[in-house]
């Protein structure tokens, strides 16, 4: 954390897209971070993120740069926080707003989190896609997400079989 | 991924993404259920995280490093404290093949495993509605799968949870069922409630060979309270390999890969909780102590005689408890604690009608040593019981107890059993099932008189295998000829065991054994010659002759192996083709057995002897593996091969605990095996049988240049 935090950082997608960025901004990214660490010299070259196309680059840029200043969380508190972030279904206002996206973007959205390793952008959307699952029948939920139903008869019957017990209880 | 030009949906996401998300579902156990139905994917994540939230978290132990799964382990306030871990052990071609199809293999357990009711009270208790393994397995888009061969798997569990375990046992048996594996599984009760799994802490190991329940190191060193109908339990619920150890044995090498230290507390826990929760899986329970069965000892003592305190005093192996009577006068009343009871070890009726047993395998004195014994004579000579194998192993005799009248039960017991099945003219009915196989295996003090003795008159064994520890006990003189007695009537009496009033009344003696059916034997070589049959053995087919054995080697070197074998060999007439397999245990068959004055070497003997072209078949064990195959000199290997013109199998025994550099020395060393006989035609190592042409692709998989042979 030496670097000054007015230090601009170029970043380029899949895409060719570039965005220069703070670099506490990009520092959300628990990704980037290291990337930035490891470089001892200041270099002009962007930093290449083959995983991750423009249109979601900005949505991150845009929820890093709303988050930004907020303390990461560290490895001790994550473990702890592990279970109530996991248990909790509660997204503050502005994420939710930020989130409204379509399913697309969404998931995006989610993989791009996953990519970053920035924690609490994947609890958000991890979040919401737990909220839109939640009281939905099976039919319900593939329509929703557009799944095709792939079980043989056969093996639908053995499932709903084997289901019995559990909505007996 | 994000380059993709597919847009991103739900099944887009990895699954430790999906597993993310379902877990933060408020009710998960119900939105698993739909999540299961959605599609085949989301149905294979269902079950792992279902078991996860029951507080089944599965950590994966595989020694070769590899991650399995992405399972977390459990939490500590789980409702069930059950299975802590689960083991795909280190050995056979499960760990050795591709982690794909290890996965399968994995995965088809887990959901075989996962939490579901036993309906004890409906007729189909037996069908259970678990997933279908078949389609599991075509899902996971391995086929091969369902041919793999899983050689161990451990399962550790909270003893505190005995209706998981059952039920998991039942999983198990329907899992080995539906695969068609013949295994050896293996589930251990992990007694430490913090869950960690350490070796020394493994207490308890149930053994569930196909559709046998096997107690394995229970240590059944006591019969405790709790294992009186236990034992009838397992044997009522169909069991057909019962395999009972006692922790105390340590002497063996699987012993050392898990040492159990044993305290009854622990098995008094297992053997009260598995006793509760047999009913509720169907399991009948003889448990109930039969009080009042058996009247106090006359002799025991009314009034006290001494004015000292009144204690409660022990009689022929039960409690009194004092009594004043108005006189001023001390009685004694049989104790009304149950705990005072005399415990009752007998085989219940109905486990004996419902008894399914065909091996029974015995490693610890319980059953043996009288009055506990009455339950195995019970079982043995039950006419309705299959057993077909029996098998002793590490058993040593003590001072107060010899192998010599437990045998003459055992013949009793096996004869009247045996009676049972013979038709008017004496001959064994066709299709009935009488002893046809012998296992007396490492038990220490077993002269060979009593053996001899047993063993004429059990005509109708198949196989007998004689392993006895320190041989410088066996006595030396053959059992004296005795009276040739007539067969009375059937003692009325079906609980009547005393042999010295059942064996007059069933036994032959012949003391020339006479075995028309065996076709395997194993001795040691100094009980060899008391083997001529009478009738030319025309089945035998394996001989194994421990030349070795325990001996100490000093002995060894003085009386010589190859001497010994060239001696022996010709006993069993080999123009009746009765020798074709030849168990070498020679620590180095090249070396002279006295070096001092220079004579023969056994390879030198067994030429000269010409019994080598006699043999077909050649089983090597660790020792001779060790002296010949390891050697650098392979050129030593190539002769020794060469001995036997006519050879066309060989099996070598390298145990599973052998170093991992030693196994791959063996392999390195065993790519000789082809190119060092003209005839051989099949290799049997670690289990699998190699021809020709296989084991050159294995040998190429190990990057090993084969030898230029006589047919390469």
């Amino acid at each position: 954390m030496a670097a000054p935090a007015t230090q601009q950082i170029k970043i380029r997608c899949n895409d060719e897209k570039e965005f220069t960025v703070d670099r506490d901004v990009l520092e959300r990214s628990v990704l980037i971070k290291n990337m930035l660490e490891d470089v001892t010299e200041q270099q002009d070259a962007p930093i290449p993120l083959p995983n991750v196309s423009g249109p979601v680059m900005a949505k991150v840029l845009e929820y890093c740069t709303h988050h930004r200043g907020e303390p990461l969380p560290s490895a001790d508190t994550e473990q702890s926080q592990d279970e109530t972030r996991k248990r909790t279904t509660d997204i503050s206002e502005w994420d939710q707003k930020f989130i409204t996206v379509d399913q697309e973007m969404l998931f995006e959205i989610i993989l791009a989190a996953n990519y970053l390793d920035i924690k609490s952008l994947l609890d958000v959307g991890c979040k919401t896609v737990a909220n839109m699952i939640k009281g939905k029948t099976p039919e319900e939920i593939r329509k929703l997400f557009n799944i095709v139903n792939d079980f043989t008869p056969e093996e639908e019957a053995q499932i709903k079989k084997e289901n019995e017990w559990a909505e007996d209880r | 991924m994000m380059s993709s030009p597919q847009p991103a949906t739900l099944l887009s996401l990895p699954n430790e993404l999906l597993l993310d998300i379902f877990r933060r579902l408020p009710d998960l156990e119900n939105e698993l259920i739909c999540l299961g139905q959605v599609c085949r994917r989301l149905n294979s994540l269902c079950i792992p995280l279902y078991l996860e939230r029951q507080g089944i978290g599965l950590r994966n132990l595989v020694e070769d490093g590899e991650r399995l799964n992405s399972h977390r382990t459990l939490s500590e306030d789980a409702a069930f404290p059950n299975m802590y871990s689960l083991t795909l052990a280190r050995h056979k071609d499960l760990i050795l093949s591709s982690p794909h199809q290890k996965h399968s293999v994995f995965h088809a357990f887990i959901l075989n495993l996962h939490e579901i009711p036993c309906r004890s009270s409906s007729e189909n208790s037996n069908t259970l509605p678990i997933a279908n393994l078949s389609s599991q397995f075509h899902h996971s888009g391995n086929a091969s799968a369902s041919t793999s061969t899983i050689h161990r798997v451990h399962f550790c569990f909270d003893p505190s949870n005995l209706q998981y375990l059952l039920r998991t046992f039942s999983r198990v048996e329907y899992f080995l069922r539906h695969r068609h594996i013949r295994t050896n599984m293996v589930s251990l009760y992990n007694l430490q409630p913090s869950g960690a799994l350490v070796k020394g802490d493994i207490v308890t190991l149930y053994n569930v060979p196909g559709c046998g329940l096997v107690i394995d190191r229970a240590d059944m060193s006591q019969w405790l309270r709790g294992v009186t109908g236990l034992l009838d339990a397992i044997v009522e619920s169909g069991c057909r390999t019962f395999w009972i150890d006692s922790g105390g044995a340590r002497t063996t090498v699987y012993y050392d890969l898990w040492t159990p230290p044993i305290h009854d507390k622990y098995i008094n826990l297992i053997s009260t909780r598995m006793r509760a929760a047999l009913p509720k899986f169907g399991f009948r329970l003889p448990f109930r102590q039969r009080e009042g069965q058996r009247d106090p000892p006359a002799t025991a003592p009314t009034t006290l005689t001494t004015a000292g305190p009144a204690r409660p005093i022990e009689e022929g192996g039960r409690k009194f408890s004092p009594l004043r009577s108005p006189s001023g006068s001390w009685t004694y009343k049989p104790s009304k604690n149950k705990r005072d009871q005399p415990i009752i070890a007998e085989m219940s009726k109905s486990a004996q009608q419902a008894c399914r047993l065909t091996h029974l395998i015995i490693s610890t004195p319980i059953l043996i040593v009288p009055p506990m014994s009455n339950w195995l004579f019970a079982l043995l000579r039950s006419p309705t019981c299959p057993l077909t194998k029996l098998a002793f192993t590490r058993i040593t005799e003590s001072s107060t107890w010899r192998w010599e009248s437990f045998f003459e039960s055992l013949e009793a017991c096996l004869l009247l059993r045996e009676k049972a099945f013979k038709s008017a003219n004496g001959q064994i009915l066709a299709g009935s099932s009488v002893l046809k196989e012998l296992w007396i295996v490492r038990c220490h003090g077993i002269r060979r008189g009593p053996i001899l003795k047993l063993l004429s008159s059990m005509n109708g064994m198949e196989t007998i295998k004689l392993e006895v520890l320190r041989l410088e006990t066996l006595d030396l003189r053959p059992p004296e000829p005795g009276p040739k007695l007539e067969i009375p009537n059937y003692p009325s009496d079906p609980r009547f065991t005393h042999s010295s009033i059942l064996l007059p009344a069933a036994r032959e003696i012949k003391f020339v054994p006479e075995l028309p059916y065996l076709t395997s034997l194993t001795i040691p070589s100094n009980w060899a010659h008391d083997f001529p049959f009478q009738s030319n053995p025309t089945h035998l087919r394996t001989l194994y002759i421990q030349i070795q054995g325990e001996i100490n080697s000093s002995q060894f070197w003085l009386e010589g192996g190859g001497a010994k074998l060239a001696n022996i060999l010709p006993l069993y007439p080999p123009s009746k083709g009765a020798l074709l397999g030849l168990h070498i245990r020679l620590p180095n068959p090249f070396l002279p057995y006295n070096p001092q004055d220079g004579k023969m070497s056994d390879a030198e003997t067994l030429l000269r002897a010409n019994i080598c072209p006699l043999i077909r078949c050649l089983f090597l064990d660790e020792t001779s593996w060790r002296s010949v195959w390891r050697t650098d000199d392979e050129a030593l290997s190539e002769t020794w091969l060469r001995m036997f013109p006519n050879l066309t199998h060989i099996k070598v025994g390298i145990p599973i605990y052998q170093q991992q550099d030693q196994k791959q020395s063996a392999e390195i060393r065993l790519k000789t095996l082809f190119g060092g006989s003209e005839t051989l035609k099949t290799v049997e190592f670690e289990g699998k049988v190699y021809d020709r042409e296989s084991w050159k692709e294995a040998v190429e998989r190990l990057d090993i240049s084969l030898p230029t042979g006589p047919n390469h």
